[in-house]
């Protein structure tokens, strides 16, 4: 009992060192850019808009930087391709920039059982880096 | 000194201002929007429009009729439709002669229902008061273009006694009433139905997604209920917030999908109509 307390708190105490890394970490990855969106096609999607400072994109850093290593190292380096445009993960970023960390997480749910599924729905684009099928989050 | 000099200027202007009044004849202007229009050079045609409807008489209607309808035909035909239409539709009182104002209503009609802004050509065929056959007609084609089927259908079946528009609209009429009887999904309905994962979007057409969503729920509920039982609350706790994350995810997406289906359904259907 006691030895199940002391993993649990040593672990509550990790995970809140990451956090505050994280949010260091990612007031300095905002400053040096590393959130700059990787393909122009994104500002299709009104990337770039929420990259400019208007007050659309995540405000929290470590929401910032959660969605940075993976769109940055993961999800590059995983060799698949999201068929849709905005890919999830950008998606997913919108979605919660746009409607908050609740809903935001619930339409990343859906957007993720209809990926890559029951295509004749979505308009078919044409990109050489990005996806094929589009479908933006709801405003 | 400066007394001659604008003597020498004004002698000038004397001497060019013949040839430059001649140049600024706005019949020639129109006559050459014209034929810019008929090159394709839209933008710089709309340029000469306006300008010999600045240079027309206020007497000259014709001129001022054919500059107005000149500047809609070439925002349309450079695909600009709504603005088009708005031009149209802010200039519409301009338009004296009977034959003017018709092709000018058809043209902003037409502009707004290529634009598929369906919502506003009901309400400019409403504020323009026209009550004639050819308005019936666009009013029918834009209850349809906004997925209001049965009236759409009425509005054509009204006008199947006229001599002019009748064949149309029985035509469209026939289309109308496959629109009213197609299989449109309820929202609601959907959302209910998603309380079984997968079901909802099943529902809805989109029976990948419903076969994805049972699984990765099924998955993620088993694993959840199996962590609790084997005393692993961390883990069962973890695995709960995804279990409960892609659960609301699939009723929510099913009311989407609903939304998505008839979406695509009206697109198909509206893209039956050729007007």
């Amino acid at each position: 009992m006691h030895r199940r307390l002391r993993t649990s708190s040593s672990s509550a105490i990790v995970l809140l060192l990451f956090a505050a890394i994280a949010s260091q970490a990612a007031s300095r990855i905002a400053i040096r850019g590393l959130n700059a969106p990787a393909d122009p096609i994104v500002s299709h999607t009104g990337t770039a808009a929420s990259q400019s400072g208007d007050g659309v994109g995540p405000e929290s850093p470590l929401v910032k930087l959660l969605f940075a290593v993976y769109q940055r190292g993961a999800g590059p380096t995983k060799g698949t391709r999201c068929p849709m445009t905005p890919s999830c993960s950008e998606y997913s970023r919108l979605a919660v920039a746009r409607h908050g960390l609740v809903l935001g997480i619930v339409m990343t749910a859906d957007r993720l059982h209809r990926c890559g599924h029951d295509l004749a729905f979505y308009e078919k684009l044409w990109s050489p880096s990005q996806g094929w099928y589009y479908e933006d989050p709801p405003r | 000194m400066r007394i001659r000099l604008a003597s020498v200027f004004c002698a000038v202007l004397q001497l060019l201002s013949p040839s430059v009044s001649s140049g600024c004849d706005a019949q020639h202007i129109l006559g050459f929007a014209q034929a810019l229009q008929g090159e394709g050079e839209y933008y710089r045609a709309i340029t000469e429009y306006k300008r010999a409807l600045f240079l027309a008489s206020s007497d000259s209607t014709r001129i001022r009729e054919t500059a107005i309808l000149g500047i809609a035909g070439a925002l349309f035909s450079g695909g600009e439709y709504g603005r088009s239409a708005e031009w149209l539709f802010t200039r519409r009182n301009d338009l004296d002669s009977e034959a003017a104002r018709a092709q000018g209503r058809h043209l902003m009609y037409r502009g707004l229902l290529t634009q598929g802004d369906g919502a506003r050509l009901l309400s400019v065929i409403h504020q323009v008061g026209d009550s004639t056959g050819q308005s019936s007609l666009y009013e029918g084609l834009a209850l349809a273009q906004t997925g209001r089927w049965r009236d759409a259908h009425r509005r054509f079946e009204d006008l199947n006694g006229d001599d002019r528009y009748g064949p149309t609209a029985s035509a469209y009429s026939e289309l109308a009433r496959q629109g009213e009887g197609a299989a449109w999904k309820s929202p609601g309905k959907a959302t209910a139905l998603g309380i079984i994962p997968g079901l909802g979007y099943f529902y809805s057409g989109h029976r990948q997604t419903a076969l994805a969503s049972f699984l990765v729920n099924g998955v993620f509920a088993g694993a959840t209920i199996q962590a609790f039982r084997k005393d692993q609350s961390i883990l069962g706790g973890f695995l709960s917030l995804f279990a409960v994350s892609w659960y609301v995810g699939n009723v929510y997406g099913s009311s989407r999908a609903a939304h998505q289906y008839n979406q695509t359904l009206q697109e198909r259907l509206w893209s039956r109509f050729e007007y």
